[in-house]
């Protein structure tokens, strides 16, 4: 039966940052872009706020204006104040959220380049481990589908050969072994040397 | 292993479109909801700032005069910054497709690399890769690769050796020197060879 890699299909939470270089490199600089942008058009709509407030307390304190109360100013001075407050943490609340949706749209979307790296990464670990694995198929949604295939390609026709050469070698050594008269040495060695290799090869196909 | 060509070219930044555009559009377009969502509660916000200054504020009966010239520049500001609110988020939206381009292009790259590389392998060519340019992403995915192809070209190697004692053994034995499975066995050890490179 052929090998194929292990791997979940669902997505869950926690698997989520497979390649966090990757990820975060790419969701924190278009995040942070993003907020930047963001955190300027809020600071421009704070100095407006700020300067109409100016503007009226400049009026209340301004000739003519000396028959208000201090008590009706000072609470006019507080309302304006609050006024602005509230803009900066309103505006810094959605910039927050814009920030977090952002991320998290991010990571979802990284998430479907990354699952294909791992698994084509797990697939290179497996060769590199004397192994020719089923490279399988990607989850619905995911990116480079058309690299996978290739790969898919890649780990059928190695295996295709593999087992070409395994056939061919166990031809060698049949006819080795029905071949008359006393074997030398050498060739015993050598089929000995052969049969170990089979194995291996067997076991790569496993 | 040796860097293939280090330039980038603008015409070639989409090396794969398919990939590229597709993992890019959907990031620009979630960032330009979120802008337009930011962008209608700021000019809603612009509105009342603006408002408050030009409407005069009142409280206790109290109302404060503003001047012609403050009520001036203070439409022209709110002018100003709705006219920046819509210019940021087509700056915005021009420059994430940009930057998501321009890194899907660090990772297709490599990829495009590891495809073509891949391809040769599943012809039979064992040649070592040539490596990635400076600056791509994927360098770690890469040098598995590399590790990979170097374990099948150690294996090739070594099933060579086996193969070649054989036939060495067996042309000195007339009974197995001129046996097909033997003649097949020593063309393929021909093939096998020049899969090295």
């Amino acid at each position: 039966m052929a090998s194929a890699l292990r791997h979940h299909r669902g997505r869950s939470f926690k698997n989520y940052l497979l390649n966090r270089r990757l990820q975060l490199s790419y969701a924190l600089s278009t995040t942070a872009l993003s907020a930047t942008v963001a955190a300027t058009l809020g600071f421009v709509i704070y100095e407006q706020s700020v300067f109409a407030s100016s503007q009226i307390l400049a009026g209340l304190d301004g000739v003519g204006m000396e028959w208000v109360d201090p008590g009706v100013k000072a609470q006019i001075r507080a309302e304006l104040g609050r006024a602005d407050v509230s803009l900066v943490a309103t505006m810094v609340g959605i910039g927050v959220v814009l920030a977090l949706v952002l991320m998290a749209s991010l990571i979802v979307m990284t998430h479907k380049v990354a699952g294909p790296l791992w698994r084509m990464s797990q697939c290179l670990d497996a060769i590199a481990a004397g192994r020719l694995p089923v490279a399988g198929s990607l989850r619905k949604g995911d990116f480079l589908q058309g690299l996978f295939v290739t790969l898919g390609a890649t780990t059928e026709s190695l295996r295709a050969r593999a087992q070409s050469d395994l056939e061919l070698a166990d031809a060698v050594l049949e006819s080795c072994a029905q071949a008359p008269g006393e074997r030398p040495a050498a060739l015993t060695a050598a089929v000995t040397e052969l049969r170990e290799a089979q194995r291996r090869k067997r076991a790569a196909l496993a | 292993m040796n860097p293939p060509n280090q330039r980038r070219r603008w015409r070639s930044f989409l090396i794969d479109s398919g990939y590229q555009v597709s993992f890019a559009l959907p990031v620009v377009t979630v960032a330009a909801a979120l802008f337009v969502g930011l962008g209608g509660v700021a000019v809603q916000k612009l509105d009342t700032a603006t408002k408050v200054g030009l409407n005069e504020v009142g409280a206790e009966g109290v109302v404060v005069a503003v001047s012609a010239e403050t009520r001036e520049a203070l439409t022209a500001r709110a002018a100003r910054i709705r006219w920046g609110i819509a210019g940021g988020g087509v700056l915005l939206t021009a420059g994430l497709l940009l930057f998501g381009i321009r890194m899907t292009h660090r990772v297709a790259g490599p990829l495009r690399r590891i495809a073509v590389e891949l391809e040769a392998l599943g012809q039979g060519k064992l040649a070592a890769p040539r490596g990635i340019r400076r600056g791509d992403l994927l360098g770690e995915l890469y040098e598995k690769f590399g590790v990979a192809v170097e374990a099948l070209r150690q294996r090739e190697r070594e099933e060579i050796a086996v193969w070649r004692q054989i036939a060495a053994a067996a042309a000195l034995d007339p009974a197995l020197r001129d046996h097909a499975a033997v003649r097949r066995m020593l063309a393929r050890l021909q093939d096998k060879e020049q899969s090295l490179g």
